[in-house]
């Protein structure tokens, strides 16, 4: 991958466009190192990015306001109104840049203009969830957000936060039912079936734990690769065995699928190992991987 | 785990070589029927039918190189929509961006922070 974290100050000129486009795709939040690339590497000469100007100007607009870097915001801001006199998208940013600097009624006031001109338009009104976040009403937000959600019921991010902010308040059974319906509009997604199969198995009990490993498994048969869907898998059916009232196929069944997934977890390590600088460290961690062991 | 889902075992070098001879049959096959066609116009026969054995040399070579094939390439593999998510982190999967505050502690990063909404601060 290009963008991994360095020095972003030496790169060159197409490396940085590279970087800040891979960035704005899988939605990172690394605003430091977008205003550090600007900055150094990238502001040399807009004029460069041609067709992508814009879009980076957006992105590093976000990402000064994220560092605090209310004058280069405000220079990405006037840049942008010179290219789109009456647009409403700079009329946004302009929105969060009041946000980040904490004047909040100027803020709502914009918002409110944006909407009353386009309703369908979900960003405005996530805008203004944000701000109630923003404010710490936290509550509030929630209640915002299922509004917003029932106008907009196939909104996957919307979702995905209300997730959030049902765990960050511990409500696991309505986090788990957010999560499900992130997963109703990407049913293949392993992340979003591990991260469910997560909040089922916080919520304990017999039932949510058995559902949490038959997430976890269907997260593994889509990404094999993924240790957390192991680790998962491993930790409810030993919980199972451990705790639950099972026939003895069911036990039998669970013993061996921790077992497989151990053993799996343990291949990973190894080949780690192999590749390691110092390998003593891996072979404490194998040894306490294979301590999960049911027998 | 992809599984053998086909059934069929994997492909030995038996495989191989009927799979070489069936489709080098195949040509064969077409270049005699092409050959054939070339010697009726030139000796003034309508064209009717092809021989016999040329269509028997056809339909045989085809079957042996579809079997054949089948088993050089192989069980099938699960479709992996999900490849790119293998090495995603959740900070970026569950960032949601649109809903991004900013009130958190890199407010301290900007160089006006001790003047700002009158925190008393000793710079």
């Amino acid at each position: 991958m290009v963008a991994d974290r360095r020095d972003w100050t030496t790169v060159s000129f197409e490396e940085g466009r590279e970087a800040l486009k891979e960035w704005r795709e899988e939605h990172a939040r690394r605003s430091d190192e977008v205003v550090e690339l600007w900055e150094h590497v990238l502001s040399r000469s807009p004029s460069s990015l041609a067709d992508e100007l814009c879009t980076v100007y957006e992105q590093v607009c976000i990402a000064a306001l994220d560092c605090s870097r209310t004058d280069l915001a405000h220079e990405c801001i006037n840049a942008l109104h010179k290219r789109f006199p009456g647009s409403s998208r700079v009329l946004r940013l302009q929105g969060m840049f009041y946000e980040a600097r904490g004047q909040w009624k100027t803020a709502e006031g914009i918002y409110e203009k944006l909407i009353a001109a386009d309703e369908t338009n979900p960003g405005y009104r996530k805008r203004r969830v944000a701000m109630l976040l923003g404010q710490g009403k936290r509550l509030e937000a929630i209640k915002a957000l299922n509004e917003h959600l029932e106008s907009f019921i196939t909104d996957s991010e919307a979702w995905l936060q209300l997730c959030e902010l049902y765990l960050t308040e511990s409500d696991y059974a309505r986090a788990a039912h957010a999560m499900e319906e992130v997963l109703l509009t990407a049913p293949t997604n392993s992340i979003y079936l591990r991260r469910l199969a997560d909040i089922r198995y916080t919520q304990g009990g017999q039932e949510n734990v058995e559902v949490a490993r038959a997430y976890y498994e269907q997260a593994l048969k889509f990404s094999p690769v993924d240790l957390r869907a192991l680790y998962g898998v491993v930790l409810s059916c030993n919980s199972l065995v451990a705790t639950a009232r099972l026939t003895a196929d069911k036990k039998k069944e669970y013993t061996t699928a921790a077992n497989a997934a151990l053993q799996r977890i343990v291949e990973r390590y190894e080949t780690l190992e192999s590749e390691a600088a110092n390998p003593e460290e891996y072979s404490n961690i194998i040894e306490t991987v294979r301590g999960m062991e049911i027998h | 785990m992809p599984s053998s889902a086909s059934g069929s075992a994997p492909a030995t070098f038996l495989h191989k070589v009927i799979a070489a001879v069936s489709f080098a049959a195949l040509i064969h096959a077409a270049y005699s029927a092409a050959q054939h066609r070339l010697y009726l116009r030139l000796t003034e026969q309508p064209f009717t039918a092809l021989p016999a054995d040329i269509v028997a040399q056809t339909l045989a070579s085809l079957i042996f190189l579809c079997w054949a094939c089948t088993h050089v390439a192989g069980a099938f593999q699960p479709i992996r929509a999900d490849i790119a998510n293998g090495r995603r982190k959740w900070d970026d999967v569950g960032s949601c961006l649109s809903f991004v505050t900013f009130e958190h502690r890199a407010k301290a990063l900007s160089p006006t922070y001790a003047l700002d909404s009158g925190r008393a601060f000793a710079v």
